[in-house]
């Protein structure tokens, strides 16, 4: 008879919680425009590719007067612009009910951050004309300038160029590495670009054993292994290698910890990492700023930005396919305060090769399987 | 289901009670940490039941989601009835959805034979993913905990390799997301959503109701008639019971190990039907994962009965779309939902051995 | 002799549900046997717990001479000067006699265990009741009998004055219980109070000053060992008058069923259990085993029950070769079993009663028809025949077996398998841990299945039932039948003297 005690107790509580909690939320004129956004797994946090997208966020709330709905960090600049993001869980038919839900609740522009919306995004698209998708480096067949949906794509290759180039100007004599996270098509891109980088500013690189390569896995988890990149970069460093570019999400930490150890250098990726780590709060993670030459930049956060320019300055987005490459700024490498006097003497001549690449002169290839037919033609 | 009696009498009331309690218990929780967080209870109820109980298609919905789930719970609970812990259901899924799939892209057939085909093949590969941990288990005496834990990663690698590798389907300028070719239209799951329709339930078009939600009724039906109806299923449940028992009356211990453990196998290969048929039309490293493992909570909180489990994945798909509800309506983060999806199924266990004590108690006493 | 120990007064213990002790009053005087009897469930057990500070009671108290006292734990217990020798010893096997009298107890100096002291308290303890035990043998390997002293010893080497034997004499040959109640004889004589719990009301009229009865958690009748009678104990335990001797049926035996033919059997050890063992069972007969536990009876049981390899010999049923068969074959050709260790073997507790009663027949008609499909009538009409001819007391034939009583769950493997209509009875401890009234019905049932032709195996621990039961009994020793004998021709005591191996070469 206690147990039935101890639900009554439990029933009151609720009851108690229903009449005493209630708060009023303040609610004002509705926003201009609603912009809804579901991150890949992995979420707000990352410190990579899902941050970017969410600074992309934050940029727009500045610059338009906007607020994030529901962000621990109360972004709120104004509310001419209502934003929200959300989370979905692995597989099923998650991610196409959350973008769906973002459309219901009539949300003009919908973000979906990854390959994985491809299918999902495709989907509730059709299903609601008047609400513009964009989805990021996920290809959708088949659009046009009518379509309601924009694919942004990221010539990864273009960024991963310069920071090979960067590799292959600074690497003393010794080999240069790259570490790749899950054996996908989208990772050898930054492989390609970044091996063409480099043999086209160092003739001595073009002997095969001067540049390493390896990736960590076949599944999502070689994202999020720093064990593994540890492993793999300590390998490369007794090898000879001394900058090592990773192209691995959060394993990139393994790779960083096995820099400061062999006090040789490492390239980041998508954020600007030596910035991130050398500001971070704990002093382990600050001790490896240093060894971090500089990363590649994948401009999430313009892409999605610049979207949404489109929208509340034209009142809509154009479909179709929109790449970021150096050229509009959707990649690059990062100078900060921290690296800007180690980089300072090739500056120029990295931008020299940024120009040739915005000025068509250059084609990068995009898959280091690429890279031989490229080198044959292009190299002398 | 003319044989399913409802003898609602007070012991079969306090066996409903646990669940029923349990899950009073883990809202109060979930109300406790949304005032923690700054939250209203009352908000973070009504943006629960938006998403979950609201409207017809939302209602559908968690139906819909709670497909595979099913699945996943019936196939561990199938094994768990044998005494066998099989919690490779994951790996089973994995290579049962590739065999499945493979049957779908590769042949070629009509409609009407090639959807069974490709539900058969789902199942063959999730039996042959079981066939050697079970084999291991039953002559070598080697604990299927282990053995299944290797092949749910082996089954992760081959697949990966699989897919990115010898069956990859992507050309040139297509999805950057690693996948097979696509699956036939003949092999597709169609959806029931016209039907449901016509017996005036009213849902969208775009809820997946599709022919896995009749191959999981007619897998629970069987199911449930083998295991209560059929002398192997008293067999199987007696080995779960006590093998020792088992020998002594005269059962064939190590066939029944094996076969139970294959037949989970092959129920396991059945969970990634809807995400492979229905949804996406192509296999992908990206199958719903984990479900193997919330396979395992189910059939826990079902006791392994094949109604149970019915009734324990709805309420897993309630919870997961309350954890959306909750993401889209107030700042509640989404990970509070695991916590609260865990502790429900620690307080469900926990009152329902409290409540079992206590009927048998209360039976001894009945009994003199 | 008249100073009185312990007194527990009005002790009511409530587990959900049950009421197990009801104002329960017991006192123990010094210098006496006071011996408690009940059947299972009783709530013997129950007040001996919370004695010994295991359980504490709702309501009533403890008074240690005339002194009121609280026991929490254990620990408490024996402090107040309570030992306990349990129905399973407490003891660490690889560790010596002296050791495990110690243990806990130690008396060190810088860290090194002293023997000295210990040990001539030991030996004077041992003299002086009895106990002669090799302090440094290893426990392991002492018999069981000899094992139960060191367990004896233990507590008195903690100073206990009130010392409670639960069913001591379960794991003894008559004369090793003989042995302990002369121990019980010179601890009384020292004033110590014993708290005698047993079954065997020969042993409990042989030594007990008094009886105190309880039954259904309440104490029935005090009773002075003089005035006492065994139907009247019977009585009183059972509330209603029971019969103690079995009617013997008179039946002559016919042919030869079961024929065991130089059987030898090795365990994962590779010890011998069996060593040449040969006998027969014929037609309406029992055939009784005796011997202390542990000298082959189970593997013997075990190997004619189910395929266990062999390494010599042959297992005959009516004159065919069993042996390499397994368990559903030989059950189908007629063999029973009536598991030694029921919970274990003979009943799925979760199930429901019917269930349990087809156990092992399951598979046949008309239990399920040719698709295999259960025919659940008729299993619930077999259940419902069955209940009512074994009286088994269940609420309905859907109960779980886990809700019935020890001695009705006893009931139930004896009516399955005897419902089976075996050829061959293999019966194992039948009555073990079964209340009298229980008791009585498995061996009444036992000689109708005498007389309806079947041969019976009887294997017990307890002299008397192999006495009264069988027609003839082989003597079990060390793996071997060392003696038969026809019942008439033979004693408890001569069986006894062969039980302890001791005519053993004088066979030879």
């Amino acid at each position: 008879m206690k147990k039935l005690g101890f639900v009554m107790i439990l029933l009151l509580s609720v009851s108690f919680i229903f009449a005493g909690g209630t708060k009023e939320k303040s609610k004002t004129a509705g926003p201009k425009y609603k912009i809804g956004l579901v991150f890949d797994i992995g979420g707000r946090g990352d410190k990579s590719f899902n941050d970017s997208a969410h600074a992309g966020l934050v940029h727009i709330a500045k610059q338009y007067k906007g607020y994030i709905k529901d962000d621990p960090d109360n972004v709120n600049y104004g509310t001419v612009i209502e934003m929200k993001y959300l989370e979905p869980k692995a597989g099923g038919q998650d991610r196409e009910q959350l973008l769906r839900v973002l459309a219901e609740q009539g949300y003009n522009l919908i973000y979906g951050i990854g390959f994985m919306f491809s299918d999902p995004l495709a989907k509730v698209a059709k299903d609601f004309p008047n609400v513009h998708f964009a989805i990021v480096d996920g290809y959708i067949p088949n659009l046009n300038a009518n379509s309601n949906i924009t694919c942004l794509l990221f010539k990864e290759h273009e960024g991963s160029f310069l920071v090979g180039a960067i590799a292959g100007l600074m690497n003393k004599g010794g080999k240069i590495g790259f570490i790749g996270g899950m054996d996908i098509p989208l990772i050898h891109k930054f492989e390609g670009g970044y091996i063409a980088g480099a043999l086209y500013v160092n003739p001595k690189l073009r002997d095969e054993s001067m540049i390493l390569a390896q990736y960590i896995g076949k599944d999502p988890s070689a994202f999020k292994d720093a064990p593994a990149a540890y492993n793999i970069a300590s390998n490369m460093y007794r090898q000879g290698a001394t900058i090592i570019y990773h192209a691995a999400g959060a394993s990139g930490d393994g790779l960083f910890q096995a820099a400061e150890e062999y006090k040789k250098l490492a390239i980041g990726v998508d954020s600007d990492q030596g910035l991130i780590y050398a500001t971070a709060k704990d002093a382990a993670t600050r001790a490896r700023a240093k060894y971090i030459l500089t990363s590649m930049l994948k401009r999430v956060d313009n892409a999605v930005f610049q979207t949404a320019t489109e929208l509340i300055e034209n009142g809509k987005v154009n479909g179709g396919y929109n790449s970021f490459g150096l050229k509009e700024n959707g990649v690059g490498f990062a100078v900060n305060k921290y690296n800007k006097d180690e980089l300072a003497p090739i500056l120029s001549k990295i931008e020299s090769i940024r120009k040739k690449i915005i000025d068509g002169e250059i084609i990068v290839p995009d898959s280091d399987s690429k890279v031989k037919a490229w080198a044959l033609k292009n190299l002398k | 289901m003319a044989g399913i009696k409802l003898r609602l009498d007070r012991y079969k009331l306090l066996e409903i009670f646990a669940p029923v309690a349990g899950f009073l218990a883990s809202i109060v929780v979930l109300l406790i940490i949304v005032i923690v967080v700054g939250e209203s209870p009352g908000e973070a109820l009504t943006a629960i039941y938006k998403f979950s109980l609201s409207s017809s298609a939302k209602v559908a919905t968690i139906l819909s989601v709670s497909i595979p789930l099913f699945f996943a719970g019936i196939a561990v609970a199938f094994a768990f009835q044998s005494g066998v812990f099989n919690i490779g259901a994951e790996g089973q899924y994995y290579f049962g959805g590739l065999i499945g799939a493979m049957a779908g892209i590769y042949l070629h057939l009509p409609a009407f034979i090639h959807i069974p085909v490709v539900i058969l093949f789902s199942m063959l590969g999730g039996a042959l993913w079981a066939l050697i941990p079970a084999i291991l288990k039953v002559t070598k005496n080697v604990h299927e905990v282990i053995t299944t834990i290797m092949f749910n990663s082996i089954a992760l690698a081959l697949v990966n390799y699989l897919v990115n590798g010898p069956l990859s389907g992507l050309g040139q300028g297509k999805s950057l997301e690693p996948q097979t070719a696509k699956i036939q239209s003949t092999a597709l799951f169609g959806k029931l959503n016209g039907f449901f329709r016509l017996l005036g339930w009213n849902i969208p078009d775009y809820v997946y109701l599709d022919y896995s939600l009749i191959v999981a009724v007619i897998t629970g039906f069987i199911v449930w008639f083998v295991l209560f109806r059929m002398r192997y299923g008293f067999e199987i449940r007696a080995i779960g019971t006590s093998l020792d028992v088992s020998r002594y009356a005269g059962m064939k211990v190590k066939q029944l190990q094996l076969a139970a453990f294959i037949i989970s196998g092959a129920l396991s290969g059945l969970i990634g039907l809807q995400e492979i048929f229905a949804i996406r039309g192509y296999y992908t490293y990206g199958i719903a994962s984990g479900l193997g493992f919330d396979g395992i909570a189910i059939a826990l909180i079902g006791k392994n009965s094949p109604l149970g489990v019915v009734f324990a994945a709805l309420l897993f798909a309630f919870l997961k779309q309350a954890g959306y509800g909750l993401q889209f309506y107030t700042s509640v983060p989404n990970s509070v939902i695991y916590v609260i999806t865990g502790l429900m199924i620690l307080f469900i266990v926990v009152i329902n051995e409290v409540v079992a004590a206590y009927i048998r108690t209360l039976r001894k006493k009945e009994a003199v | 002799m008249s100073e009185t120990l312990l007194e527990m007064r009005k002790i009511t213990k409530r587990f959900p549900g049950v009421l197990a002790n009801d104002e329960i009053s017991f006192d123990l005087l010094k210098g006496e046997v006071h011996a408690l009897v009940g059947e299972n469930g009783a709530g013997k057990t129950t007040l001996m717990k919370i004695l010994y500070g295991l359980y504490s009671p709702d309501s009533g108290s403890i008074h240690i001479k005339g002194e009121k006292i609280s026991i929490k734990n254990p620990k408490e217990a024996i402090n107040c000067g309570i030992g306990m020798v349990h129905q399973h010893f407490m003891l660490v096997p690889p560790f010596t006699v002296l050791e495990n009298i110690i243990i806990g107890e130690e008396t060190q100096r810088f860290g090194i265990l002293n023997e000295e002291k210990p040990a001539k308290k030991i030996r004077d303890l041992m003299e002086r009741n009895g106990l002669i035990v090799d302090m440094y043998a290893k426990v392991e390997d002492i018999p069981v009998g000899i094992q139960q002293r060191v367990e004896i010893l233990k507590i008195l080497y903690r100073g206990a004055e009130i010392l409670v034997f639960d069913e001591p004499t379960a794991v003894l040959t008559p004369q090793e219980a003989e042995e302990l109640f002369k121990t019980f004889r010179q601890m009384t004589a020292q004033g110590k109070g014993i708290i005698f719990i047993s079954h065997k009301l020969d042993e409990v009229l042989e030594i007990a000053d008094r009886i105190t009865v309880i039954r259904k958690g309440r104490v029935v009748k005090t009773l002075e060992g003089k005035e006492a009678s065994k139907s009247l104990i019977a009585e009183l335990m059972v509330g209603k008058p029971v019969l103690l001797e079995v009617e013997r049926p008179d039946v002559s035996p016919g042919r030869v069923i079961l024929e065991v033919r130089n059987l030898d059997l090795k365990d994962y050890r590779k010890v011998a259990v069996l060593n040449d063992v040969s006998f027969s069972v014929h037609a309406g007969e029992i055939y009784g085993i005796a011997g202390v536990e542990g000298n082959g009876q189970t593997e013997l049981v075990a190997v004619i029950a189910e395929a266990a390899p062999m390494e010599h010999g042959d297992i005959l049923l009516d004159g065919k070769s069993v042996a390499n068969w397994d368990v559903r074959r030989r059950r189908e050709a007629g063999i029973s079993h009536i598991p030694e260790d029921r919970h274990r073997y003979g009943l799925l507790l979760p199930f429901s009663l019917a269930e349990n009663l087809t156990l092992g027949m399951h598979h046949r008609k008309p239990f399920v028809n040719r698709f295999q499909i259960i025919n659940r009538n008729k299993i619930q009409e077999h259940a419902r025949r069955v209940i009512s001819i074994f009286d088994i007391r269940t609420p309905s034939e859907l109960t779980p077996a886990l809700a019935l009583s020890g001695g009705n769950q006893q009931k139930v493997i004896v009516a399955r398998e005897l419902s089976a209509e075996p050829k061959l009875l293999l019966a194992a401890q039948p009555t073990r841990g079964v209340d009298i009234g229980a008791t009585e019905f498995i061996h009444n049932q036992l000689m109708e299945a005498k007389k309806d032709g079947r041969a019976i195996l009887l294997v017990s621990a307890d002299l008397d039932e192999v006495m009264s039961l069988s027609d003839r009994i082989g003597v079990m020793y060390k793996g071997r039948i060392i003696k038969e004998f026809a019942r008439e021709e033979t004693t408890k005591e001569e069986i006894g003297f062969y039980m302890m191996g001791e005519k053993e070469h004088g066979r030879n």
